[in-house]
């Protein structure tokens, strides 16, 4: 049997990823403000980008997804058929650590809600990874 | 370990400095992904970084004449200096009042009265007298004129401040289209008193007193003046309760300008209190709205408030004399001022001053003198101010140019790039300007570039001056080229007595008192004497073998003593003269008063050295003639360069047009009128 060779190019390699949580919450044990680490941090990293609205980073204006802007269009088909655009797009574009292997957009007309369920695989570790969460008007 | 790059002044560049620094911790590692809270925070602190050194940056850009751009900021700069920029200027009209009073008990008024405020109304603005104004009546007609009436367009204010010295009172002027020459300003002791006093106008403290009546005016903020008094050290202070009273006029500026029809609207009232309607008043117009001009801009203040300030209100060098003279008269294009010292003979104790005003046209003697007290103000005490016309030479130049036919131009393709590539030329090298000299090779060189299809260049380069004599004086004119005038036949000595050479040297026609009745001429017979004859129709009749002096080698030309009655076409009328010779117009003058007057010669002279036309003196001003272009085509023999026997001064008998070179400087506002001084 032939075995197929690989290359440097066919490893990609993974590191260990570390960001301070967005609430800003306090470690009780190190009296530091706390901390996420590798499959968290990359957790926290994909809501930032689906939730940042294009321009608001300054001097970065294609950074973020439209997604927020889309909550407010009526709740039918073709929102939902964009927002689930948009997330592929935001996501394959700007979190390059991960590989997405499915998007899931879920209306609930009843609550004018929207049911998120990202997965994905963090590059060079071999486990599915899913967010889920809801988007809903700011009430 | 350090920031490594303080003095980024790019968003990205300072972000790249806090990423470099965060690569060497090893706390946070999300840094270069954009999603990260890491990320956001980075953003956060580069914004303000960046934010900051703009602020920075743009603060202290502001904090310099050179750099700042915002009009306050380089006001509050020049302020330092001591410089107040010009406001905006009120156009003016010159107009000429007539009325016919009314008697009472049988006689005229002695006087009417036409009292400050708006009197006209001309091309949809208001035009106003600033002071009452008197004339007399002829007590046999009735009749009272005003005559060169200056008019000012605009609305005229009057804004009190009541003085409140308890409180930080600011006197400023509300408006930024206040004309701040005409502001006066008086203080009255108390609202209902109805005496005040003026105060003037002062920029510096020499010679004030503590009861001197003086104010300072500044520029401020939004273009609107302040004006501030002094402090009774150094000039009187207001007090409390008295009242400022300031008025001037508020102008729509050089917008104004150029209308040429008024209607009155003023109310004259005359001294038996009788009112005239406008409907009786005569206007004539004696010069149309003029000298209205924006407020300074700021590329004139930073210009000019280093300059005015290097001069300390003093003239001390002939600099200073040049930037204070613009200061002080706007309708100077240009100035030249050198010191008498620099003269050949040596006049010491002198300062010259040449103006060459934007009309071009010479400054009247009473201008000169008002021009000249107003300079002794800031020079030095033994210096004595002397100002003079411009020494004009015109050059002119006759271009001949061979061209080749297959090239695919056309003779008047060929002429309208020249005349452009001239005009070029005419903007880079200063011409019709002070410290400019005319190099042929330079202009022929022009020429040449103008059109690929050009193949040869020659010129014919003459000289052309003017004598102005005065009308019936026995005078000696002299005029100098500067440089050295041809000559036309050095082997000859004039060891034979008969044979003169070629004349370089030939005049324009002119009158005599001694021959009123035919035109006379004067040439050089290239022994350094001038001939003057007149022309038959077929031969040239010498009257005066002795009529002037040829210096060829100075330039120097003396013309006299000679007694001129007429030039060119301003020659005296039949009735004024009694000709005894119709051939020889020999005769005398008969009727002296009516004889033309502001006479000009023209006289052409062919230059030694046409190659470079150098200026006589500093305040020599080389203009150059339209030129005259034939092109013709490749193979064509050129005339010769030097154009003897084909002197034609008469066509000059009113100075020609000169290149129209277009102006780099400020234009302004141009006095066309001899109402405005």
């Amino acid at each position: 049997m032939a075995l197929k060779s690989i290359s440097g190019k066919n490893v990609r390699r993974s590191k260990s990823f570390k960001d301070f949580n967005v609430s800003f919450a306090r470690n009780i044990f190190t009296d530091d403000v706390s901390s996420v680490t590798n499959e968290n941090s990359i957790k926290q990293s994909i809501k930032n980008l689906i939730l940042t609205v294009p321009g608001e980073k300054p001097f970065s204006p294609l950074v973020g997804s439209r997604v927020y802007e889309l909550l407010f269009e009526p709740l039918d088909p073709f929102t939902i058929d964009s927002i689930h655009e948009e997330i592929i797009n935001t996501i394959t574009n700007h979190e390059e650590r991960v590989e997405l292997i499915n998007v899931d957009v879920t209306p609930i007309y009843e609550n004018n809600k929207i049911h998120v369920t990202v997965e994905y695989q963090v590059i060079g570790v071999p486990i599915l990874e899913a967010i889920t969460f809801v988007l809903q008007k700011p009430e | 370990m350090q920031p490594n790059n303080l003095t980024a002044l790019d968003f990205e560049d300072i972000k790249d400095s806090i990423k470099s620094y965060l690569r060497t911790r090893t706390e946070f590692t999300d840094y270069d992904f954009e999603g990260s809270a890491l990320s956001y925070l980075i953003d956060t602190l580069a914004y303000n970084t960046y934010y900051t050194s703009f602020n920075a940056n743009m603060a202290l850009n502001e904090a310099f004449l050179p750099s700042a751009s915002v009009r306050d900021n380089i006001v509050k700069v020049a302020k330092l200096l001591n410089y107040t920029p010009d406001s905006i200027i009120c156009s003016k009209a010159c107009l000429k009042l007539r009325v016919q009073t009314q008697t009472v008990g049988g006689f005229y008024p002695s006087s009417v009265t036409l009292p400050r405020g708006p009197v006209a109304t001309g091309g949809n603005y208001i035009w106003n007298v600033l002071q009452d104004t008197n004339t007399e009546v002829d007590p046999s007609t009735g009749i009272a004129e005003f005559d060169n009436l200056e008019v000012y367009e605009g609305s005229l204010i009057e804004y009190n401040y009541l003085v409140n010295t308890f409180a930080k009172q600011k006197y400023i002027i509300q408006s930024e289209d206040a004309d701040i020459s005409t502001l006066s300003v008086r203080v009255k002791p108390n609202e209902t008193s109805t005496s005040s006093d003026l105060y003037s106008r002062v920029d510096n403290i020499t010679n004030l007193e503590s009861t001197t009546r003086v104010y300072f005016i500044s520029e401020s903020d939004d273009m609107r003046y302040q004006i501030r008094f002094g402090d009774d050290s150094i000039g009187r202070s207001v007090k409390d309760g008295e009242v400022i009273v300031l008025r001037y006029m508020v102008t729509a500026g050089k917008e104004a300008n150029g209308v040429q029809t008024f209607a009155f609207v003023g109310l004259i009232t005359d001294s038996n209190q009788t009112s005239y309607a406008p409907s009786v008043v005569d206007v004539t117009v004696k010069s149309k709205s003029v000298l209205g001009d924006d407020a300074e801009p700021v590329e004139s203040i930073k210009y000019y408030a280093p300059r005015y300030y290097s001069a300390q209100y003093r003239a001390v060098t002939a600099q200073d004399y040049e930037v204070i003279t613009k200061n002080i008269y706007a309708n100077a294009a240009a100035v030249v001022a050198f010191g008498g010292d620099s003269l050949n003979p040596p006049v010491y104790g002198k300062v010259y001053l040449v103006v060459k005003t934007k009309t071009g046209t010479n400054l009247n003697d009473q201008t000169k003198k008002s021009l000249s007290s107003q300079l002794r103000s800031y020079g030095m005490a033994s210096i004595e101010v002397v100002i003079t016309d411009p020494d004009n030479i015109y050059i002119n130049p006759k271009i001949y140019v061979n061209y080749d036919t297959g090239c695919g131009s056309n003779t008047s393709q060929i002429k309208s790039d020249i005349s452009k590539s001239i005009l070029d030329w005419g903007t880079q090298s200063k011409i019709n300007n002070f410290n400019a000299s005319f190099s042929t090779q330079q202009f022929e060189r022009a020429i040449e570039l103008s059109n690929k299809c050009i193949t040869d260049v020659t010129t014919q380069i003459t000289i052309l001056k003017y004598i102005n004599p005065n009308t019936n004086q026995t005078n000696t004119y002299c005029i100098s080229t500067g440089s050295p005038i041809y000559n036309s036949a050095p082997s000859q000595d004039g060891s034979d007595g008969e044979c003169k050479k070629e004349p370089v040297i030939l005049s324009g026609p002119f009158r005599t008192a001694d021959r009123p009745g035919i035109d006379q001429y004067f040439e050089d017979d290239g022994y350094g004497n001038l001939r003057t004859f007149y022309n038959t129709g077929n031969r040239k009749v010498y009257t005066n073998n002795a009529a002037g002096t040829v210096n060829y080698s100075t330039g120097e030309i003396c013309f006299g003593p000679i007694n001129i009655i007429g030039t060119g076409a301003q020659t005296p009328a039949d009735a004024d003269i009694s000709v005894t010779d119709a051939t020889t117009g020999a005769g005398v003058v008969v009727n002296v008063d009516n004889l033309p007057t502001g006479l000009s010669i023209p006289v052409q002279i062919i230059p030694s050295n046409s190659s470079i036309i150098p200026a006589t003196t500093p305040g020599t001003i080389i203009n150059v003639i339209s030129p005259e272009i034939s092109v013709s085509p490749i193979g064509t023999v050129f005339p010769s360069a030097i154009p003897l026997n084909s002197l034609t001064p008469s066509v000059f008998n009113v100075i020609p047009d000169l290149l129209d070179v277009p102006n780099i400087d400020n234009s302004g506002s141009i006095n066309t009128s001899a109402c405005f001084t």
